[in-house]
């Protein structure tokens, strides 16, 4: 695992010019899930992160938990049975802050999803509901969910809830959306936030179906289109060249970019999500345990030498939208899109 | 008229619809420059990593493996002695072009031309754009154009700071079979040309359309074009 420091480094110089490639999407998820269930999915809960001596974290992953439940239909598409491989999670806690209520929400809502879970969801929305409305909340993602879980609790009709998004985000550039879109007020928010921001703007239109909603996100992707046009992938600062790349927030991005081509058919953004798919596939079967690190190179700022299980829980969940793309674009060649 | 014709890599430099502009513009009269930018080595080794990078070396590899004559010796056989700089957007460059006040410059190169040179060489751009505009912009135009649009197309148009954003010209629709890979929609489109250019200068009308709206696009991953080239 420590080689990736020098692997690392030596991809990053050369990142213009190396061919980011690996197996096939399916190869990739099978080796993803192993990995999951053999390291990271454990009876107490989902192993929060791995550092690159591979000593493992003290701590179990809340919001990793989510991302599992998430994930749990996705594997059984391709043979592989996560479920059993996890108890009962305790998640009786206070929520005390904004990080603890997003990791709350994310479990909420992909419990809600999952029939199996959905004595989750119950009981994590009356948990959410009592402690809420006092917590600060000053990161645009989270009071993006927040309103999304007030939508879903009754407590915002849908007609507020698209007042809400208008109120949060409208008029706000890229630049000014991440100036105050980080999980912590005294950090520079990365594209990682930005990816939730955005996945959490194409949940609402989805429940809502809201135009304004739509040329909001719209507007931001196409702009984000322009971005990835001139870098050929995002950097941690998004909107210009910086020294890492977060691998979090180029799986997040594509997510957003590859539902979006499932939503309006625009390949553009497939091919841009295919491309920064790569990065991932490339780094996974470079490292010698296929684990994915959060930061390229490694060793920089935004979770340095560490191996998080939730960049490949957002890997799977892409490669999983990259397979149906590819099907829709299968499909839809007939017919001029 | 006074035309230069403005390409990259002298070394490698094949394609069949050069030496036919070219040729028949001298046969037409005019006085024909020839310019060839990206000719050090490090320059060939980039540009095939990059190509390499997203996805398509065929369309190069089947191009040089047909050994045809190179482009830069033909034009010496013609009389031309191509003229070559190592950066396009060099001041020695723009300098040496804008010296020679030639009416048009094509162009035919990977790269984006700098503000600088556009307003500094004193003549009209063309180019020719392999799908059509305003709406496809950008790389891999035919692939993009052949999804979006399911046609083979070309535009000539004049060319400014922008990206694929000059005015158009006119554009021109190529027949193409079933069973056409890119590969044969570029060898088609790029048969085109010569006539596309040399009508446009010799016509005495010059309708210029504006080229507001369509998307930019940028490399198609390989995997996509994969997908729609089993259609074709």
């Amino acid at each position: 695992m420590i080689l990736d420091v020098f692997k690392h480094k030596l991809f990053f110089s050369f990142f213009k010019y190396i061919r980011f490639t690996g197996l096939s999407d399916k190869e990739h998820l099978l080796i993803t899930f192993n990995l999951l269930k053999n390291r990271f999915v454990k009876k107490e809960g989902v192993i929060r992160e791995f550092n690159i001596l591979n000593f493992k974290s003290d701590a179990y992953c809340d919001k990793c938990y989510a991302y599992f439940i998430a994930s749990i239909d996705i594997s059984k598409r391709y043979g592989v049975d996560l479920e059993k491989n996890i108890g009962n999670v305790d998640l009786k806690k206070e929520i005390l802050n904004q990080n603890e209520l997003f990791n709350f929400c994310q479990i909420y809502f992909s419990s809600k999803k999952n029939k199996s879970f959905h004595w989750i969801a119950q009981e994590l929305e009356e948990q959410i509901k009592a402690y809420h409305s006092k917590i600060e909340v000053t990161s645009l993602h989270i009071k993006l969910l927040k309103s999304r879980f007030d939508f879903h609790s009754g407590a915002l009709t849908k007609k507020e809830l698209e007042s809400k998004v208008m109120k949060y985000l409208e008029d706000k550039d890229l630049r000014e959306l991440m100036k105050n879109n980080s999980f912590s007020p005294e950090k520079q928010s990365t594209s990682h936030e930005l990816g939730y921001l955005l996945n959490i703007l194409m949940d609402i239109f989805e429940e809502t179906k809201s135009k304004h909603v739509f040329l909001i996100l719209e507007s931001y992707l196409e702009k984000l289109h322009l971005i990835f046009v001139r870098h050929k992938v995002f950097y941690s600062t998004v909107y210009r060249k910086a020294d890492r790349i977060n691998i979090s927030g180029i799986f997040l991005i594509s997510k957003v970019f590859l539902r979006y081509t499932l939503l309006i058919k625009d390949f553009r953004y497939a091919s841009a999500a295919f491309f920064l798919i790569d990065i991932g596939k490339y780094l996974q079967l470079k490292n010698h345990k296929k684990m994915i690190s959060n930061t390229f190179p490694v060793y920089k700022y935004g979770s340095p030498f560490k191996y998080p299980a939730w960049t490949l829980f957002y890997f799977v969940e892409v490669l999983d939208l990259k397979i149906s793309a590819k099907n829709l674009l299968k499909n839809e060649t007939g017919v001029r899109i | 008229m006074k035309l230069a014709f403005v390409f990259n890599y002298p070394l490698i430099d094949n394609v069949d619809w050069k030496k036919t502009a070219i040729q028949k513009s001298i046969d037409a009269g005019y006085n024909v420059d020839v310019y060839y930018g990206k000719t050090h080595l490090s320059q060939y080794v980039k540009a095939y990593l990059t190509k390499r990078k997203f996805g398509n070396t065929s369309t190069a590899s089947n191009r040089l493996k047909e050994k045809k004559e190179k482009n830069y010796s033909f034009f010496v056989k013609l009389g031309i002695k191509p003229v070559k700089v190592k950066d396009i957007n060099s001041q020695k460059a723009i300098d040496r072009i804008a010296s020679k006040n030639y009416d048009y410059l094509i162009i035919a190169i990977d790269q984006i031309l700098s503000k600088r040179f556009i307003e500094g060489i004193n003549s009209k751009i063309l180019n020719i754009h392999y799908a059509t505009l305003p709406d496809i912009k950008g790389v891999n135009a035919i692939e993009w154009n052949y999804l979006v649009n399911g046609k083979c197309e070309l535009t000539l148009h004049y060319i400014d700071a922008g990206i694929d954003t000059g005015g158009i010209i006119r554009k021109e629709e190529i027949p193409y079979d079933k069973e056409d890979s890119f590969y044969m929609m570029r060898e088609k489109l790029q048969k085109k040309i010569p006539s596309t250019l040399l009508d446009f200068l010799q016509s005495s009308k010059e309708n210029v359309f504006e080229n507001k709206g369509g998307l930019l696009y940028t490399y198609m991953h390989k995997e996509i074009q994969e997908i729609i080239t089993k259609t074709l």
